[in-house]
């Protein structure tokens, strides 16, 4: 027990939670301070999340980032998928290193590089930003992080299922639909909410390329905090960390279950 | 009813089958044999429509099947893992495929409970895969791949991912239900036993080409060539030089001058001074203490024992001849291991009839 619990252990330990979880714990906290000033505790109340849901401003900024959240990770989900498909499936053909690389290029990307390079794009097509520059803009990137995820799946997948399909009378694609897609889904249903938590958390793309009306919910705090910082900001923020907090959780959940499954179905289908 | 006409088969500069041209006929148990990597997976998924032809033609029937999808063939194909669909039980495997050709749902139904009664799997049918054994699954695969009657079936290492009990018990069942079904079946193996057991015949490959086709008793007992022998079993390959070609046994010289008598086959055209490669399987040498009674069909060598295996059933004797050749010769173990005559360094004969050997090109 002793070598599992030594003061070094739980030291770093210590460090670890404070710098990861500190600042969110002090925000919710606050969240629930009945004082009107930020930092000074004046008991327990939960009057700022009233506050916060009687702020038609808010609830709109609420509204259009879930609403280019859901959209955006389905779009994502489904490109990201395809592209995981062509990565996996067609071997090598003219072209697949560059494609491969414009996959994960915005992984490492500057976000402030992508944000720009779209806004150009728009202003030089002559689409008015709004929703939709948003929406497109946050499929780009989050579509790599749904194809690294479907990829991952994909590699493990055994192809003999698909060719056994199509054996017994599927179209390819009839064959992708009935066998491959149903056995890869918690892949992509885990693809859709890291898209969809991508989505709500971003900031910067957002900004470079909204357009009158469209201001999300990211950015909504971030101008309203420059204004300074009032409770029911922190508020706002709890319900946020909730959001994402849970999306993250359940792709995790779902990805494991998924895991657990495949494991035992492996040790089923190896007879000793 | 299959023919492959020419068939080859390249990847880039690697040539997988090259020219290969055979016959299948309706209603046989087809075998194709050989290492890995000599091209017999190949063909099998060129039948099966999953790789394609790069010159020649496969006909079925007389159809060629050029450039026809897997999907539109009446050829159905029973996988090595067996390809279960997982999220799918038993019941829904089985009827996969014919919900996939639109039959009515009570003609699916009666379908797969009949495919269910004919591999013996009433009770499973809605369990999932991986709630099955590895006998069980290839029982489900066997019975989804017969369901909508294709004029062929394929089985590719059927029993690779089966353990040697099973596999036995599995290879009588698969030959039953292919005499009872009159189907042809093709199954791609590299275990010569195991085609030897269930095949009406075998076809040796190597290096994408056909060695020899026939039936097991044909390739065992009269093999084409040097490989095919020693592929198939175990092997004494000698080299020897026809001394004398008149008459019904006729005389051949090997090793220092030795002399031994054969009875050659009919279609064997030999010359004499010609040198072949005599074939000589362990099992049909006797191996005695005492010199064997003397005949005038019957050949016999001395040597001693370096090395013997026991496998149970048999012991394999290997025996090095005083001019240093090393003879395998295998005998029944009539006796119990302990009370075995025969041991390390004792000095044996080794005798075999004119007619228990073969003559091939050397």
């Amino acid at each position: 027990m002793n070598r599992r619990f030594n003061t070094f252990n739980l030291t770093a330990l210590t460090f670890g939670f404070g710098f990861l979880y500190l600042p969110l714990l002090l925000v919710i906290i606050f969240s629930f301070n009945d004082s009107r000033l930020v930092t000074v505790w004046g008991g327990f109340s939960t009057k700022w999340y009233a506050v916060v849901l009687a702020n038609e401003a808010y609830m709109e900024a609420a509204w259009i980032t879930l609403r280019i959240a859901a959209l955006s990770a389905s779009l994502a989900t489904v490109l990201g998928t395809l592209s995981a498909v062509v990565m996996v499936r067609m071997g090598s053909f003219p072209g697949r290193t560059l494609y491969s690389g414009m996959i994960y290029a915005p992984l490492v990307m500057p976000e402030v590089v992508t944000g720009l390079s779209l806004l150009l794009l728009f202003v030089a097509i002559g689409i008015d930003r709004g929703f939709w520059t948003i929406t497109i803009a946050h499929v780009t990137f989050s579509m790599c992080y749904a194809s690294v995820v479907v990829t991952s799946r994909l590699r493990t997948f055994d192809r003999s299922l698909e060719d056994a399909a199509r054996d017994l009378g599927c179209s390819p694609f009839s064959a992708f639909c009935q066998i491959t897609l149903p056995i890869i889904a918690p892949a992509v249903m885990s693809a859709w909410l890291l898209s969809f938590t991508l989505s709500l958390d971003d900031l910067v793309i957002a900004t470079f390329t909204s357009g009158p009306g469209s201001t999300t919910l990211p950015m909504k705090l971030y101008s309203s905090v420059r204004l300074g910082v009032s409770p029911e900001i922190n508020a706002l923020s709890t319900m946020l960390i909730g959001i994402v907090a849970s999306g993250v959780l359940i792709a995790s959940l779902v990805n494991r279950r998924q895991e657990r499954r495949l494991e035992n179905e492996t040790r089923a289908a190896a007879p000793a | 009813m299959i023919r492959f006409e020419n068939v080859t088969k390249a990847y880039g500069s690697f040539t997988a089958i090259s020219d290969l041209s055979l016959d299948i006929h309706q209603g046989e148990f087809f075998s194709l044999l050989g290492p890995s990597g000599c091209g017999k997976s190949t063909m099998m998924r060129m039948l099966a429509g999953f790789e394609s032809v790069t010159s020649g033609r496969i006909l079925l029937d007389g159809v060629d099947l050029t450039g026809m999808p897997p999907n539109r063939r009446p050829i159905n194909m029973m996988f090595q893992s067996f390809a279960l669909f997982p999220h799918m039980n038993v019941a829904r495997n089985i009827g996969f495929g014919l919900k996939q050709a639109r039959w009515r749902k009570r003609d699916i139904a009666d379908r797969v409970d009949e495919m269910l009664a004919l591999v013996q799997m009433e009770n499973f049918a809605d369990r999932k895969p991986h709630q099955l054994s590895g006998g069980q699954m290839q029982r489900v695969a066997l019975a989804r791949s017969l369901a909508l009657k294709p004029k062929v079936l394929l089985l590719d290492e059927p029993l690779g991912a089966l353990d040697k009990k099973l596999r036995e018990e599995t290879q009588f069942q698969l030959m039953d239900v292919q005499d009872r079904l009159g189907l042809t079946f093709i199954i791609v193996t590299h275990d010569q036993e195991e085609a030897m057991t269930v095949s009406s015949r075998i076809a040796v490959m190597k290096d994408g080409k056909l060695l020899q086709v026939g039936e097991p008793s044909r390739i065992y007992e009269h093999p084409a060539n040097a490989y095919v022998a020693d592929f198939i079993g175990n092997v004494n390959l000698l080299p020897v030089r026809i001394s004398a070609t008149d008459g019904e046994l006729i005389d051949v010289t090997w090793g220092n001058g030795r002399n031994m008598v054969i009875r050659p086959q009919p279609e064997d055209r030999l010359s004499a001074g010609a040198q072949k490669t005599l074939v000589l399987r362990p099992e049909k040498i006797h191996v005695s203490k005492e010199r064997p009674e003397e005949a005038f069909n019957i050949n016999m060598v001395e040597g001693v024992v370096e090395e013997i295996s026991y496998i149970g059933s048999v012991s394999t004797f290997h025996v090095r001849l005083d001019d240093g050749v090393l003879i395998r010769a295998q005998e029944a173990n009539r006796l119990l291991a302990s009370r075995r005559e025969i041991d390390w360094d004792d000095r044996v004969w080794l005798s075999w009839r004119a007619g228990a050997c073969v003559i091939i090109e050397s």
